[in-house]
């Protein structure tokens, strides 16, 4: 059953040279209980994505076009304040990056937790939602008793854990965790992201899961889309992405990413700079840094294309995807490219 | 049989190593005030951050050094290339030890290596232009004319990848993305010609796309310069792509090292198989197997006696007598740590059944070693009473060798060495 469906987003921020298209004409559903990957670089449109659900961006950010259907809501449409009581933490909360930075440093992380519950939900006891907060700590693997400590009082793995705790203590449908172990050591990464797959079950949440780590979506997300200047330019199951993508932007940030599994492949970067987002123009936004593009790539803006099973791709190229995937492996290929060298001033001038 | 032989094994290849570090000790004092030693009776605290640290590394080699944070491998870069003073140990650099160094000696040293810091936003004064920044430590050493400085940092610049180096060079940090920064700091280190660079982190605050073109530029360095490197991260994939060998560390001590290959694909360390297991796999198709570690970290202040990872080790070696499965072995030797250190994790009554001790910790009700379950319930019995005498039997009889003494290093394979005990060709239990 699909839970969230956002249709066309034009999310875009106001500023002195013109709308800066940071979410452009964005596309995707998201079923029940389902994680979704959202990778690219910063600058992509990801985190603009993921907070636009929950309106959490800065002032001049302004819904230009588009819907965000959660579950039957169309959340574009509701006021300020209904989405604060209605959606907000308790249909939608957010593990944020770096913990230590969510929590308030003047009161402990149990009054935190408290707050929240008895915020959203009449008629709870602070003591039951002090117990509700213990609870989910033991959960979490904390000391129950941490409740009382103050944020500074945990190391940078338990924080984590403890937001996870403030994140989910009202059951949310859909968790946002937007780089939630970027800042952390391997082990403790791997403890946090199995606890939230866990936790994740538990309560039926569907999940949109943002990060750059590619190898860390491969293993939690369901399906994975593909951010690039604003736009999702791929988007599939996961396998399908990680071992057939049709993108070539896709092609050159596997390329890019160093895989621990992987014996003697060569790191191969993607040349030149994300483009410029006001008044970005026609055509295919990776145009510029693309091995593959040709005419119609720089005049024509590439329309989503279906294949099998939910493969959606943004590129005139996509067709020919299995021979530019032979082609994309090698270094030569990502050298010959117009902007192969960046430029002081800002790459993609036109 | 442990590496004593180390230091021969030196002599013998002492002329191709670069770089030298021999039983290097960094400590931290916690308590440096002499007022509260004497007036609240105080002693000193050290902070173990690097502790008996031995590594050779060759001309022209990339050595990784990896770790969780805390784990002292910034610490040890920092000592190695002489930003820190060591506490004890020798550093030999290019045949010459440099571990006491007069001044203008130490000058001379820091031409040849140099440092690329982790964040490209902080490490380049926002004051000065490109161009500035590369050239000053000319200016410091006082090398060359004017022109010949300012054909050296273009050059420098063009080097690291700054291309047209003259569209570069009076720009302001402010104007440059992370990447090009990151160059920048790179043309920076380059200036003096080092034939050694250090570099903490030197990708971890770029992106995807970007880090490869860093670690290109690296990777070209080393090729057409000849550059001895140190790459200090967290991240065990990147190390692996452009490292010759790795080394692992755990809270101060060098637990492994061997070829990059190796460490990944066959580590030998128990903590290393732990680590390298925690990593994500991009291959959809592979079903990693996750090894569970006990706890967190521990301080560096109060490090664990014997090898410092055996409270969190998932092959902590029982004493010979004991015979019980390695899982329920691991569980008893939590509970007895925690026991002994009276810091059991127990929530609500303030006098828990022995029957719910052992819930709490996963020990069966009933153990199948008779000697170990006697020992133990004993002590769980009395914990109610506090009897040190069975809490003594409970620290001697299972006390596991990897709790005594200092743990030797050993050859783990023909390439792989590792300070475990597991290693010892006699056995874990030959008394250490």
């Amino acid at each position: 059953m699909t839970l969230l469906t956002i249709d066309g987003l034009q999310m875009y921020y106001r500023s002195e040279a013109g709308y800066v298209r940071a979410a452009d004409d964005i596309t995707l559903e998201l079923e029940r209980g389902q994680t979704l990957g959202l990778v690219g670089e910063s600058g992509s449109g990801k985190t603009t994505i993921a907070r636009s659900i929950i309106r959490l961006l800065p002032d001049n950010a302004e819904v230009v076009d588009g819907s965000i259907d959660f579950d039957g809501t169309d959340i574009t449409e509701l006021t300020d304040r209904e989405l604060r009581n209605q959606i907000r933490w308790q249909e939608v909360s957010m593990i944020p990056q770096n913990a230590m930075n969510g929590f308030d440093p003047v009161y402990t992380v149990g009054q935190q937790i408290v707050q929240v519950i008895r915020h959203h939900e009449d008629g709870v006891s602070k003591a039951d939602a002090k117990d509700r907060a213990k609870t989910l700590f033991d959960e979490l693997g904390i000391d129950p008793d941490r409740v009382d400590d103050y944020p500074h009082q945990f190391s940078g793995g338990m924080a984590q854990r403890a937001m996870i705790a403030l994140a989910l203590c009202l059951e949310p449908r859909l968790i946002l965790a937007d780089e939630p172990t970027t800042a952390l050591d391997v082990v403790i990464q791997d403890r946090i992201l199995d606890t939230i797959k866990e936790m994740q079950a538990e309560y039926d949440s569907a999940m949109i899961l943002i990060t750059h780590d590619i190898s860390v979506v491969s293993e939690t997300s369901d399906r994975i889309a593909v951010c690039y200047g604003g736009r999702i330019v791929e988007q599939a199951d996961a396998a399908t992405i990680i071992k057939n993508p049709r993108h070539p932007y896709t092609l050159g940030l596997r390329n890019a990413f160093p895989d621990i599994g992987d014996s003697d492949e060569e790191l191969i970067s993607i040349p030149g700079t994300p483009p410029e987002l006001v008044d970005p123009g026609e055509g295919c936004r990776f145009a510029p840094r693309c091995p593959f593009a040709e005419e119609e790539c720089w005049d024509v803006t590439p329309e989503p294309e279906e294949y099998d099973d939910g493969h959606i791709v943004e590129c005139h190229r996509a067709d020919e995807a299995d021979e530019l995937r032979s082609l994309a492996e090698k270094r030569e290929t990502w050298m010959d490219t117009d902007e192969a060298t960046p430029t002081p001033a800002q790459g993609g001038d036109d | 049989m442990p590496l004593t032989s180390e230091t021969e094994e030196r002599s013998a290849r002492a002329d191709d190593a670069k770089l030298r570090l021999e039983g290097l000790d960094k400590h931290f004092a916690v308590n440096q005030g002499i007022l509260s030693r004497i007036l609240r009776g105080e002693s000193s605290q050290y902070v173990h951050a690097v502790d008996d640290v031995s590594i050779e590394i060759a001309e022209g080699e990339a050595f990784g050094l990896a770790g969780e944070s805390g784990c002292g491998k910034t610490t040890l870069g920092k000592t190695a290339i002489k930003l820190t003073e060591p506490t004890d140990g020798r550093i030999v650099f290019d045949g010459e030890d440099v571990t006491d160094l007069s001044s203008d000696d130490l000058k001379a040293f820091r031409r040849e290596a140099q440092i690329i810091h982790q964040n490209p936003y902080d490490s380049i004064n926002p004051r000065f232009t490109v161009y500035e920044w590369v050239e000053e430590p000319l200016i410091v050493h006082d090398i060359g004319t004017p022109e010949e400085r300012k054909t050296r940092v273009l050059e420098t610049l063009e080097m690291a990848g700054l291309e047209p180096p003259e569209a570069y060079a009076h720009e302001y940090p402010t104007e440059l993305s992370g990447g090009e920064r990151q160059r920048v700091g790179i043309a920076r280190a380059l200036v003096l010609e080092p034939s050694f660079l250090l570099a903490d982190e030197p990708a971890s605050m770029l992106d995807v796309s970007i880090r490869a073109s860093i670690l290109e530029v690296f990777e070209r360095l080393q090729d057409d310069l000849g550059l001895t490197a140190l790459y200090i991260s967290h991240d065990l994939s990147l190390l692996k792509h452009i490292c010759d060998r790795i080394g692992i560390m755990y809270l101060g001590e060098l637990v492994e090292v061997g070829p990059a290959d190796e460490i990944i694909d066959n580590p030998q360390h128990p903590y290393t198989q732990a680590l390298v297991s925690s990593v994500p796999r991009l291959d959809p198709d592979v079903d990693r197997e996750r090894i569970e570690l006990v706890g967190e970290v521990p301080d560096a202040v109060d490090v664990p006696s014997g090898c410092r990872f055996h409270p969190r080790c998932p092959k902590l070696v029982p004493p010979e007598d004991v015979d019980l499965e390695q899982d329920v072995w691991r569980a008893v030797a939590n509970l007895r740590r925690d026991l002994l250190e009276d810091d059991l994790a127990l929530t609500g009554d303030e006098t828990p059944a022995p029957e719910a001790i052992r819930a709490e910790y996963d020990v069966p009700d009933e153990l199948s070693d008779p000697h170990v379950e006697e020992v133990l319930s004993e002590a769980l019995e009395t914990f109610v009473q506090s009897d040190d005498a069975t809490f003594d039997r409970l620290r001697e009889t299972l006390e596991s060798p990897c709790e005594r003494g200092s743990i030797p290093t050993y050859q783990a394979t023909d390439v792989q060495r590792s300070q475990c005990l597991l290693h010892d060709p006699e056995g874990p239990h030959r008394a250490g």
